[in-house]
């Protein structure tokens, strides 16, 4: 009886562990953290903004607005990803990119997370040059930008 | 051989269950302590100001569409 | 008892391993595939530019070509940045007058995704925020709304989404102009559930006299019932255009390698092989909608051959289908935009001629293209353009293969 419940309860343990996939987190955070070797963050950057050109537009639009109120803080990292036209994004945000040195444009979309999340902004916590976290501004997490906004104000 | 049986249909019982089990598809989730102690305030949705946030699906082409069923994106 | 108990036991498991395994797919065949002899490709023979202001990008929202009351062809389009209208002159490339509406309050209008000019004091202009049609004038009024549903509250009503489609123009699936309709190529929004197969209709005609709507046409159960899975507009848009008899519509459903032709107001369709000779089976994602992710439908989406738009020109005599190639070997890297363009090039009775690859998605905006008496426009984008400045079409005409 004790030796069938063990083989029970160690075949169960061997089935979950051929279930366990890499989780979502741990995907999107290979993806950005590979993406941002590439291009080189220097040490002084404390965020990383990745704003999409398409997807979740309502998000997109605070993505927008905080651009357009910090494009001059350079201790935030901007890449802009999928986008539709730099000309318009520019006119709306009354931002220049050529003139700023912390905004690139993601022209390869090696920023283009392979989850779900691909359609929302992402906030990557940068320190000394680490990854430390990252998050999306969704619907499910709709004051991603208000707080990055508090912790910038500081 | 009872045994062995009994030990092979609880295996096979735990897989399917396992990888059913919805984990690629689960949304996206801030999981430090000081995000779920702020989620109760009341702060703005993510849609433009004065908008209804009807619910919306994003298409693989990265557009919003009305779909009270969905709560990729608003509109 | 512990035998019988253990048998059960396994039959269901083995039941249970089964039903989670399978998932209904719909495999469509091309029957011609590779049997086709091609006697007409595609030849470039023109490039048009236009110069933008500082408010335009290139890929406009929706462009329509109107020949005005002096007879001068204009090409129009929707700016959604200014929520203007652009007139140009066609064949001149010079600017001409833009109108620009009001985003919010009586005269405005929030989400244009598309417009049709009759003359300048209809101008059919459809608002996506509340699936409705605003007629306007070229003075940026509003004179009168034409709502898309029955249900006002559709946003928060769940038999909005369920029960009816939606209205997604583009300039290669526009308002179709009859002599009493304006005819809607609507679409499902999600993969339509057999439950619904017969109930969901995608065709709206607004009649031009009276503002009322009817709606007809339902997706064929052959390709989309079953509960098949074509979770996306990609699969479920419908491409419409007038036949040249001017009483039927036909039909370019992306999954299909046949035309579906339909007398406008019948619901009997008439089916007619208009595929390519390189496009492989078309078949539907093999998980559940809940089940599949956005990678799982961005590479179905690639790795499918997928029809598009139906053009018909009245100065050649022939149909252009545009058809989205398949990546080969598609991976998770693949994007969309990586797809090949193809036009297939058919005769007056659908009767295939030949076909051409333009190039990938990413170099030409398929999706505006329309026929002039110049032969079919496609728009492309120019890379050395870096600063958006113009909005560049190259014009095709069908030639014979020497």
């Amino acid at each position: 009886m004790r030796k069938l419940l063990f083989y029970t309860i160690l075949s169960s343990l061997i089935a979950f562990s051929f279930s366990c996939n890499k989780s979502i987190q741990e995907k999107e955070r290979d993806q950005l953290a590979d993406a941002v070797d590439n291009i080189g963050i220097k040490k002084d950057i404390d965020w990383i903004v990745i704003l999409p050109g398409l997807g979740c537009s309502g998000c997109i639009q605070e993505a927008e607005d905080f651009l357009k109120k910090n494009a001059n803080n350079k201790r935030i990292f901007f890449v802009l990803t999928k986008i539709e036209s730099l000309k318009i994004l520019q006119q709306k945000t009354g931002v220049k990119i050529d003139e700023h040195s912390n905004i690139i444009v993601d022209r390869t979309d090696q920023f283009i997370v392979p989850t779900d999340n691909s359609i929302y902004p992402c906030i990557i916590k940068f320190s000394e040059g680490e990854f430390l976290s990252h998050e999306f501004q969704s619907p499910d997490n709709s004051n991603a930008f208000e707080k990055l906004k508090a912790r910038v104000s500081l | 051989m009872k045994k062995i049986i009994g030990v092979l249909a609880v295996f096979t019982f735990s897989v399917v269950m396992f990888s059913n089990t919805d984990i690629e598809n689960q949304s996206n989730q801030d999981t430090s302590l000081s995000n779920l102690l702020q989620l109760n305030s009341a702060n703005a949705e993510c849609t433009p100001s004065g908008a209804s946030s009807a619910n919306a699906f994003c298409t693989a082409g990265g557009r919003c569409r009305y779909d009270t069923t969905t709560r990729d994106c608003h509109l | 008892m512990k035998l019988i108990n253990l048998k059960v036991l396994c039959s269901l498991l083995l039941f249970c391993f089964i039903l989670s395994c399978t998932s209904n797919t719909n495999k469509i065949e091309n029957v011609n595939q590779g049997k086709l002899t091609a006697t007409m490709q595609l030849s470039e023979v023109q490039t048009k530019r236009i110069i933008l202001d500082t408010n335009t990008a290139p890929k406009p929202q929706y462009i329509q070509i109107y020949k005005d009351l002096n007879n001068i062809l204009n090409l129009t389009f929707l700016n959604t940045y200014n929520n203007s209208i652009y007139f140009y002159n066609y064949k001149t490339s010079e600017f001409l007058k833009r109108i620009t509406y009001d985003k919010n309050g009586a005269d405005g209008i929030e989400m244009p995704l598309g417009y049709h000019i009759k003359n300048m004091d209809s101008i059919y202009i459809f608002n996506y925020k509340n699936l409705e049609l605003l007629i306007t004038n070229d003075k940026s009024k509003v004179s009168d709304k034409i709502p898309l549903t029955d249900n006002q509250d559709f946003k928060k009503s769940s038999s909005q989404s369920l029960y009816y489609s939606q209205f997604l123009p583009e300039t290669s699936n526009p308002f179709l102009e009859t002599s009493t309709e304006l005819l809607l190529p609507a679409q499902y929004i999600r993969t339509i559930p057999d439950s619904l197969i017969s109930k969901i209709k995608f065709l709206e005609r607004v009649n031009l006299k009276t503002n009322e709507l009817t709606l007809n046409n339902i997706y064929p159960s052959s390709l989309y019932g079953k509960n098949y899975n074509w979770d996306d507009e990609t699969f479920t848009e419908v491409f419409g255009e007038l036949h040249p008899d001017g009483d039927k519509v036909i039909y370019s459903f992306p999954i299909s390698h046949e035309l579906y032709i339909a007398k406008i107001g019948s619901e009997q369709y008439k089916t007619v092989y208009a595929g390519s000779n390189f496009a492989g089976n078309i078949v539907s994602i093999d998980k559940k909608p809940n089940k599949a992710t956005r990678e799982n439908l961005i590479q179905h989406i690639a790795s499918q051959d997928l029809y598009a738009a139906i053009k018909y020109d009245k100065y050649r005599k022939v149909y252009y289908r545009f058809l989205r190639r398949a990546i080969p070997n598609a991976t998770i890297k693949n994007q969309i935009k990586e797809k090949p363009i193809t036009v297939i090039i058919l005769d007056s009775n659908f009767g295939y001629l030949g076909e051409t690859t333009i190039g990938t998605s990413e170099d030409w905006h398929w999706q505006n293209s329309f026929v002039t008496e110049e032969g079919l426009n496609m728009e492309f984008i120019d890379k050395k353009d870096v600063n958006e400045g113009s909005l560049n079409f190259k014009i095709f005409v069908p030639k014979k293969i020497k």
